[in-house]
């Protein structure tokens, strides 16, 4: 077979590959969000004892990682593609492996390495064990078992691979600069370069961080995300007759959850957020999302 | 004699987890195989990142049977009773006994049942090791709770071979059986071996690419790397918490040379070192020629077809982009530093939070200067200096690299502290204040170092201590036991003429300081036993002599133990013990006045006070000069004098008021002793 030639071959070749696993292949959330784990297929779904597996795609926003564009290897807004198991599978180590053969990495001439790195989320109140995945000294990928989220234990356990999709890609085509990585394929009608798709917005996005945005306006946003979130989960859904059941409303205030975890974010890359405040929203945030841990995980029960 | 392989197959184990993995497993099994009458000539255990195991090389057993004794009826019982007890054990009235016991006389019946087989008594011993092994973080996998292991665990090999014979060891944890089948490197020997002997495994393994034993692989990297390092004129930095790190990530490290590309050379060689290390564990690379650090080697674990070359090239394009990150952080820096001076930084240290309820570090740096500049009088130092290095001392907190890596603190301060124009001293002891971090660590060594290492130590213990932080058993998140010891080894090793008691007075903020200095008691005991010196002795010294002694405690300690072991110490301690076992059985004579009864006194009565006396007067006169040896020399006549008294006089005689002057004379003679050394202390274990 012969090895991706582009950024988007790479994702192609990825969905396909866990497909085959038994994968369900989805789609983006469509909220800003600073890592693929915030996606409710991963945060919620590893919550309460059913199976799923499930790939995808996450474009994810890191404020503070912004640099106009002229950094080789930051970006404020990058993609993740996210693999999520549960229970996770015995040889889930090895499939890993086995997808980085699929791109064209061939582990007899590379050095990959599993290097502790126990993953900790304090705005989820979660956490795992597993290791960040090393190619040649490069970063690729993060391997996690998570143990708990949201406060909650895992059981069964959610096995959880997160590639980095750029660092990944500049590895496979040997590129020094992210804005150099093809993202069609170059022998295509009309090649395009990553910098020809997201230059413009990383300089756009970048001075809107950490110049423009209002952040008077922004903190009003938190606390309304803040409020809204508590307001939902304080709501018993009954009105429905024909249902007995009487669940809240989870998914919406977690999406009030996602919101302040990125609008925090954003004032955070703006150094607007003392350190002794950083805490207190964080903890803020921990709060929303245990809230909805709590809520979801009454919801699971209650079908059962 | 029987043979023993076992092996525990895992995903990737924490490299610092490792070798405390091995020691446990070795000590567990030591334990268990002693409780199960097993003798084992050899005990080999090892670890790499995918495997934790031990071999067990001729093991015997002590017990080969046992034997077990049931009782039947009483002898006369009736016959239909002694009938149902042959049958209900498929027995004759042939295997039965008479037997006398407290209660009576019975049948008894007698069975031997042989011992466990070697195999199954491994099974056992081994599946409580699993059961009871102790990780410091373990997780469960999957959907299978019945055990937390550190990653999850994929096999377990348990091979006997037993007269010729190989046998599987039959264990089954969390639904994994045990095999005899094992696996070598992942990559270069896939897929799983049989073996038939303990040198069959090893070979095998070793053919595989496996090193099993972590100071094997670690003179593998030594070797190697030396070699390669000399034929391209290099030679190693020495690293030995990089070099335990690399062998725990590697099954068979092999280190490829490469050469720092010339354009990022122009950076500090600390940030090249510490960037190599941190990111990529590189062994950096000094040039024979000229000492600078100009390469480095991969320790990879693999050794591949093409020379490693595509090893090397993905390494080397990681390293480029982070020095020239790197590059880029040092020259903004420099661009500060060169306009403004350090100083700017302090400005910044305003939004930098030291604790919530002690401000900012900017806060704190004004406290530094404070107790540096009054602590400095008793070293001679410029006034001028000491300020201008104390107010510096964490400037570098805020500059970019050591954002960037922040175990360069202090290093960074004094690399922009010279170029800024700093005396050298000034630039050493904005380095050295940090010092001593680990207790491999040297302490500072010159007067100015010390005055900021010891100010910024007594500022940090004395406010976090202030706001009621304590480190409670083993957790100390603010390292107080560290910034206390530094403080202890400092002062010690540098033989200074300085109170603890002063030094803890410095701080601005009054607070009850007494439990901090039985706090800072029992750190200088702790170090003073960990150099060796025997803990009961430290103890009883520690005790005795307050904080403002500490300087000479070392001395003290010395003098002691020699004393303590020579022939008059031996004595000491007798009196001691045989003047203590009197007064402690007769409590109530203690607070008798002797002096109502003096006329009662016989001449031995006489004796000892005129020794006691005249010995009581010597100790204090060497005590003053804080002249100990001679204190515990002088107490020699004074133990014959006591010793014969007790030989001749009964103390517990008919006259009660004789009686009780004579206990008041022990009393005193105790206290005498008391004064040197505290001698109860040193019969404690």
């Amino acid at each position: 077979m012969q090895n991706p030639d582009c950024f988007q071959q790479i994702i192609l070749l990825l969905q396909n590959f866990w497909s085959d696993k038994g994968c369900i292949v989805l789609q983006p959330y469509d909220l800003e969000v600073g890592a693929g784990t915030f996606h409710p297929a991963t945060t919620l779904k590893s919550l309460g004892p059913d199976h799923w597996s499930a790939a995808y795609v996450q474009p994810c926003r890191r404020p503070s990682d912004g640099r106009y564009g002229d950094s080789p290897n930051r970006l404020q807004h990058y993609y993740q593609f996210q693999v999520v198991m549960k229970p996770s599978p015995i040889t889930f180590k090895e499939m890993y492996l086995e997808s980085l053969s699929v791109l064209g990495i061939n582990p007899m001439v590379h050095d990959i390495r599993f290097v502790e790195d126990d993953w900790e989320s304090p705005t989820l109140g979660a956490w795992g064990l597993g290791w960040e995945v090393w190619c040649d000294g490069m970063e690729i990928s993060q391997f996690t078992y998570f143990q708990q989220v949201g406060g909650h234990d895992c059981k069964p356990v959610t096995g959880e691979i997160t590639y980095g999709l750029e660092r990944l890609a500049m590895f496979i085509l040997g590129c020094e600069s992210v804005m150099d990585l093809p993202y069609n394929s170059p022998t295509s009608p009309r090649p395009l370069k990553y910098s020809d798709i997201f230059l413009e917005a990383e300089k756009q996005y970048s001075e809107w961080n950490f110049s423009v945005a209002n952040t008077e306006v922004i903190f009003r946003h938190f606390d309304d995300a803040e409020q809204m979130c508590q307001e939902i989960l304080g709501t018993v859904v009954s009105e429905n007759k024909s249902s007995s059941r009487k669940n809240k409303l989870v998914q919406p205030a977690y999406d009030q959850c996602i919101k302040a975890s990125h609008l925090f974010n954003v004032l955070d890359a703006r150094g607007i957020i003392s350190t002794a405040q950083r805490q207190v929203y964080i903890g803020r945030v921990r709060t929303m999302a245990k809230l909805c841990a709590d809520a979801y995980i009454d919801e699971v029960s209650s079908r059962l | 004699m029987s043979d023993f392989i076992f092996e525990l197959l895992s995903e990737e184990i924490p490299a610092k987890m490792q070798a405390p993995a091995m020691h446990q497993l070795e000590t567990l099994i030591l334990k268990k195989v002693n409780e199960n009458g097993l003798v084992v000539e050899n005990l080999t255990p090892f670890v790499t990142p995918m495997r934790l195991g031990i071999i067990l090389q001729n093991i015997s057993t002590e017990v080969t049977e046992s034997i077990k004794e049931i009782r039947g009826p009483r002898l006369g019982a009736p016959e239909s009773a002694i009938d149902g007890f042959l049958k209900k054990n498929k027995i004759e009235r042939s295997d039965l006994q008479e037997k006398k016991t407290n209660k009576g006389d019975f049948y008894f019946y007698t069975i031997k049942i042989n011992a466990h087989s070697l195999s199954n008594i491994l099974a056992g011993i081994f599946t409580d090791v699993i059961y009871e092994f102790n990780w410091p973080k373990s997780m469960f996998w999957g959907d299978n709770y019945s055990l937390r292991w550190v990653r999850p665990l994929r096999g377990i090999v348990a091979v006997l071979f037993e007269n010729e014979t190989r046998e599987r060891v039959p264990l089954n944890v969390r639904n994994i059986e045990s095999g005899i089948v094992t696996r070598a490197h992942q990559v270069m020997h896939p897929g799983f071996f049989d073996f038939n002997s303990v040198n069959d495994y090893q070979e095998k393994i070793l053919k595989g690419k496996v090193i099993l034993h972590p100071e094997d692989r670690k003179t593998r990297v030594l070797q190697e790397g030396k070699r390669q390092a000399e034929a391209k004129g290099f030679y190693l930095v020495e690293d030995d918490k990089l070099l335990e790190e690399i062998i725990g990530l590697t099954e068979f490290p092999s280190p490829i040379l490469g050469k720092i590309p010339r354009e990022l050379l122009s950076l500090p060689e600390e940030v090249i070192i510490t960037s190599m290390r941190e990111h990529q564990k590189f062994i950096s690379l000094r040039s024979s020629a000229n000492g600078r650090v100009e390469g480095f080697l991969v320790i990879a674990d693999i050794e591949t077809h093409d020379q490693q070359k595509k090893i090397l090239s993905g390494n080397m394009r990681v390293l480029n982009s982070r020095l020239k990150d790197a590059i880029f952080f040092y020259q903004n820096d420099l661009e500060l530093v060169k306009r403004q001076g350090m100083r700017a930084w302090n400005e910044k240290l305003k939004d930098v939070r030291f604790h919530e309820k002690l401000g900012s570090q900017y806060n704190r740096v004004e406290r530094i200067v404070k107790m540096a500049v009054v602590l400095s009088k008793k070293f001679e130092i410029e006034q001028d200096v000491v300020n201008e290095a104390a107010t510096l001392v964490k400037a570098d907190l805020v500059s970019n690299l050591v954002g960037e890596f922040p175990s360069l603190q202090g290093v960074m301060g004094a690399h922009y502290a010279k170029i800024a124009g700093c005396k050298e001293m000034v630039s050493e002891a904005i380095r050295d204040h940090y010092l001593p971090v680990g207790s491999n660590d040297g302490v500072p060594k010159y007067p100015l170092s010390i005055v900021l290492a010891l100010s910024d130590k007594v500022d940090y213990l004395t406010c976090l201590w202030r706001i009621g932080i304590r480190p409670t058993g083993n957790k100390d998140p603010f390292a107080l036991r560290r910034t206390s010891l530094g403080i202890i080894r400092i002062i010690l090793e540098n033989k200074l003429d300085i109170d603890l008691d002063y030094l803890i007075d410095l701080t601005e903020v009054n607070f009850d300081k007494t439990d901090l200095q039985q706090f800072l008691k029992e750190r200088i005991a702790f170090y003073l036993a960990e150099k060796n010196y025997q803990k009961n002795i430290v103890r009883a010294v520690v005790k005795q002599y307050d904080l403002d002694h500490l300087s000479i405690l070392p001395r003290i300690i010395a003098e002691i133990t020699e004393f303590i072991s020579s022939e008059a110490g031996t004595k000491a301690l007798a009196v001691y013990k045989r003047v203590s076992n009197l007064l402690n059985s007769n409590k109530e004579f203690l607070s008798f006045d002797k002096k109502n009864s003096e006329e009662l006194a016989t001449h031995e009565d006489q004796l000892v006070q005129e020794q006691l006396t005249l010995t009581k007067a010597q100790v204090e006169e060497s005590l003053q000069p804080k002249n100990f040896k001679t204190a515990l020399l002088v107490l020699e006549p004074m133990l014959d004098t006591v010793n014969r008294f007790l030989d001749n006089v009964q103390v517990n005689c008919e006259d009660i008021e004789l009686r009780s002057l004579r206990y008041a004379l022990l009393n005193e003679i105790r206290q005498t002793m008391d004064r040197v050394l505290v001698f109860s202390e040193l019969e404690k274990k």
